[in-house]
């Protein structure tokens, strides 16, 4: 059974409730699983048993307080449980070179936050469509 | 034999022991001259044995016994107990004979006894012995007076320039010579009487000069071990010194003895000036040979060895009073010119510049060295002349040949007081530039600081013209004679300047070290400011990279919740609350773009650039195509691009930044000609002398003001608040840091279609 659960690590209320309130919008939407660091997304994610009931997709801000999402990136791709989780970098910035730092740590995509709320929206449609409805890479569905 | 056998070179041949070569005054052995003069007779023996082995031929006339006689006789028999007991004295004592000179002793000649002067020295394996008149008059209480008087006169003496006369006077007085002078070297031994004392109705000798080869090199080492020398007699022939033919081929060296025979050029040349005797004083400075008291008579004289001694602690007292007024007077000018130097280096550390610190002060560059022309400055690629100089290449080719040959005096100086002699090129600025000194910077001898000083005709008055003649010595060999006319002789020097003296080359030397200590501090100044506004630079990109983050975050927000409450409550508002919402969409837009040039600006200054060759052509139409897109009216405007636009080197990212900023920039303030054409042209214009190529982006628009043709550049200037156009201030800013970091310029002109904004790049060229 699949959790269609998507992990949000945002340490901005506003950004993670656009986000929640952007995904509201989608007919049948994920449910949201909201963070507020990077610390708190690891021990969530540690809750979870089963690779198989793991969210279908963690999206992680950058600059948070405590933990990047970096390194919550890192440690995820470092361990066997959680490495194939699909995970989304998110972040305000456009530089060439933190974007390349994210794939460099091994991020499945990379997006940068989207100033009207109107873009944020099909943003979040087009995510929800390809890694919630479509995606099929998951070691767990196979 | 030849008809007519020169008499000089024939007495030349005979007195030496050796051959002589003729035709060089600076090689005649003197000091091994075979004969003594008549005033005194010379015993030499030989220490070994205490044996007679020398002796001249007139040892009858002043000890009673022909020299025959006492040639290979022991010391005892030839000498009474009062000398023989003073020889082991002598022999003992570190200073040897001098403090036991003179000896006096009774010699028994044909029936008298008479009361001589014997002098030892001690000259290698002998000893000297002279015997010579004592004076009967000369009585030590009276010596003493004359002593002491001379003395303190001397030493009352408070002027330098006064020295010299009032000793010269003195001295004639003590000495009672006809003429007395003093007569100063020059660094080649050229002599000039500066001060002199004579007999009524003679003629003045002061401010003569005599060359160098008046008093050849081996007799100016002799003044320096023998410094007192009488020729008491020249119109009386010398005596000839003879020898044991026990000792086989020794010579005897006569340094020591004061009766040496005279040279026979050396009397041939006092009888050309109608001398009969001469007295000379050595003055001996730091070693070195200072000058003579050079003392003539016009008749025969005999001077006692007493008062040759007395002279010779004169000239002693002289000599020190000479030093310590010269080291007054270089202290007191030394003080002078190290505040001078002080303030010059004061100076520049002041104005952080050494053209201004070298120029701005009461004390400077024009006025550090007297009787200056001009000077000039090279330094870190300028070049700058006060007063005259020689044109800059000029002084370049100079220091480029002192540097072939052998290079500059420790790499740190060059001085010359005629320099167009060695150097033909500065021949002709010999007028405001015959004397140059150049002091060196750095070790690449590009930067420093040059003196010039005018030519000056330089008149010397010779005491006859400064030339040996070459005497035909009768055997086909010729022989350089003394010189005969002693007329005055007065020669022109051109093209020379006053010299260079050893204070003032001090002067520039520590000059050399206040400018470079002085530049030194300026430098770390600049490197500490330089780092501490790189550090701020890196600390203001950082933080506007931050802070841009961070401010979009809450631009997001109002962003948002004004396009939830739009969405979500939309049919709650009415129109004039949708406006509102509107304007805060607006004012958020802007903010956004605010963010984005200024990112854009912190990224323009950081990290590296790449440079290559940049087609401008096709990057300006990109930006075109794209613009086009962006700018409503841009679809009207008639856009040209020059073909061919010439590749430049730069990083191409930063040169789309740069097209498009400028492109822009020109869209926006865009406004229709006088024939309503809207226009937007980019070209090149090629380079030309001095100027590299020039690229340009022209509209046709109003013409900028002059007042705002530089402060347009500056970050968030715009021209007016009231114009429509819109933009955030921050893009031509960037163009300017983009066009800064490659080294070139971008300025503004009125001109082409209307307003031109003219660049040049030059990456390579860092000195800029």
């Amino acid at each position: 059974m699949y959790t269609n659960q998507i992990l949000l690590a945002e340490d901005d209320t506003t950004d993670a409730e656009f986000f929640q309130r952007a995904l509201s919008r989608l007919d049948s939407p994920p449910e949201l699983v909201w963070c507020k660091n990077g610390v708190e997304a690891l021990e969530g994610l540690a809750s979870y048993t089963e690779a198989a009931s793991l969210p279908r997709l963690a999206i992680l801000d950058i600059k948070m307080p405590g933990m990047s999402g970096l390194e919550v990136l890192e440690k995820l791709k470092s361990d066997a449980r959680t490495k194939d989780m699909p995970v989304i970098i998110m972040s305000s910035s456009d530089e060439p070179q933190d974007i390349a730092r994210a794939y460099d740590y091994g991020a499945n995509g990379y997006l940068v936050k989207p100033s009207r709320f109107q873009d944020l929206r099909e943003l979040v449609g087009s995510i929800n469509y390809f890694w919630i409805k479509t995606n099929r890479l998951r070691p767990a569905d196979s | 034999m030849h008809a007519h056998e020169d008499l000089v070179a024939q007495q030349l041949r005979n007195l030496y022991p050796f051959k002589v070569n003729l035709e060089n005054c600076d090689e005649e052995p003197i000091r091994y001259i075979q004969s003594i003069q008549a005033h005194a007779c010379l015993v030499a023996v030989e220490l070994d044995t205490l044996t007679v082995r020398f002796a001249s031929e007139n040892t009858m006339q002043h000890m009673g016994k022909s020299w025959k006689s006492i040639l290979d006789r022991p010391i005892q028999e030839v000498f009474s107990f009062e000398v023989t007991a003073q020889i082991p004295v002598g022999l003992n004592r570190e200073d040897g004979f001098e403090t036991l000179n003179p000896i006096q002793a009774f010699f028994t000649i044909g029936s008298e006894r008479v009361l001589k002067n014997v002098i030892i020295n001690r000259s290698d394996d002998y000893l000297l012995i002279e015997v010579e008149a004592a004076s009967q008059f000369l009585h030590a209480s009276r010596y003493q007076q004359l002593l002491s008087r001379a003395i303190t006169k001397i030493q009352r003496l408070r002027e330098y320039d006064n020295l010299f006369t009032e000793t010269a006077a003195v001295l004639r007085q003590v000495t009672g010579y006809d003429r007395v002078m003093i007569y100063k070297f020059d660094e080649e031994y050229n002599g000039e009487v500066i001060a002199e004392a004579r007999r009524e109705g003679l003629e003045p000798f002061e401010g003569l000069r005599y060359p160098h080869t008046d008093i050849p090199k081996q007799a100016r080492e002799l003044y320096l071990k023998n410094r007192v020398r009488l020729i008491s007699d020249t119109s009386t022939p010398s005596s000839p010194l003879r020898r044991s033919d026990n000792v086989g081929d020794h010579y005897l060296d006569l340094t020591a003895a004061g009766s040496r025979g005279v040279s026979p050029v050396h009397v041939e040349y006092l009888g050309y000036l109608n001398v009969n005797n001469s007295l000379s004083v050595a003055i001996v400075q730091e070693g070195k040979l200072w000058g003579l008291f050079a003392m003539h008579h016009y008749s025969p004289r005999f001077v006692d060895v007493s008062i040759r001694n007395m002279l010779l602690f004169v000239g002693q007292i002289f000599s020190g009073h000479l030093s310590l007024q010269m080291a007054n007077r270089y202290r007191q000018e030394s003080l002078n010119r190290n505040l001078a130097r002080l303030a010059i280096g004061e100076m520049i550390t002041k104005t952080r510049d050494i053209f201004e610190g070298l120029t701005a002060g009461t004390h400077n560059v024009l006025n550090m060295f007297q009787g200056t022309s001009g000077a000039a400055i090279q330094f870190d690629g300028r070049y700058q002349q006060f007063r005259s100089a020689p044109p800059q290449e000029k002084i370049n080719d100079l220091i480029a040949l002192v540097r072939e040959n052998n290079g500059p005096e420790n790499n740190l100086i060059f001085h010359h007081d005629r320099a167009g002699k060695t150097y033909p090129d500065l021949q002709q600025y010999s007028d405001s530039a015959a004397g140059i000194m150049i002091i060196f910077l750095n070790a690449e001898f590009t930067d420093w600081v040059a003196w010039f000083r005018p030519g000056i005709s330089h008149t010397i008055t010779w005491a006859g013209k400064p030339e040996k003649e070459m005497v035909d010595s009768g055997d086909g060999v010729r022989r350089l004679g003394p010189r005969k006319s002693f007329q005055r002789y007065v020669e022109t020097v051109d093209g020379c300047s006053a010299p260079w003296t050893k204070e003032e080359i001090d002067l520039a030397l520590s000059l050399r070290i206040t400018i470079i200590n002085s530049l030194m501090q300026r430098y770390s100044e600049v490197k500490q400011v330089n780092d501490q506004l790189r550090k701020a630079l890196e600390d203001l990109e950082t933080f506007s990279y931050t802070v841009s983050h961070d401010l979009r975050a809450p631009l997001r927000a109002i962003n948002g919740y004004t396009e939830i409450l739009a969405e979500d409550y939309g049919q709650h508002l009415d129109d004039d609350a949708r406006l509102i919402i509107q304007k805060i969409h607006s004012g958020v837009e802007q903010m956004n773009n605010f963010i984005t040039d200024i990112l854009e600006l912190s990224r323009v200054g950081s990290g590296g650039m790449q440079l290559d060759e940049v087609a401008p052509a096709p990057l300006a139409a990109e930006v075109i195509s794209e613009l086009q897109g962006v700018y409503p009216n841009a679809e009207r405007v008639a856009v040209n691009i020059q073909r061919n636009l010439p590749v430049v080197r730069a990083d191409k990212r930063l040169m789309r930044q740069l097209y498009l900023n400028l492109i822009s920039n020109a869209f926006k303030y865009l406004e229709p000609d006088a024939s309503g054409k809207l226009a937007l042209s980019i070209g090149a214009r090629p380079a030309s002398e001095g100027e590299p190529t020039t690229y340009y982006v022209t509209n046709t628009g109003p013409a900028i003001p002059e007042e705002y043709t530089r402060t347009i550049f500056e970050m968030f200037s715009r021209l007016s608040s009231q114009t429509k156009a819109e933009g955030t201030g921050v893009g031509l800013a960037i163009v300017d840091r983009i066009v800064q970091r490659h080294n070139g310029k971008v300025w503004v002109t009125n001109d082409h279609l209307g307003v031109t904004f003219n660049f040049f790049l030059s990456p390579e060229n860092t000195a800029r």
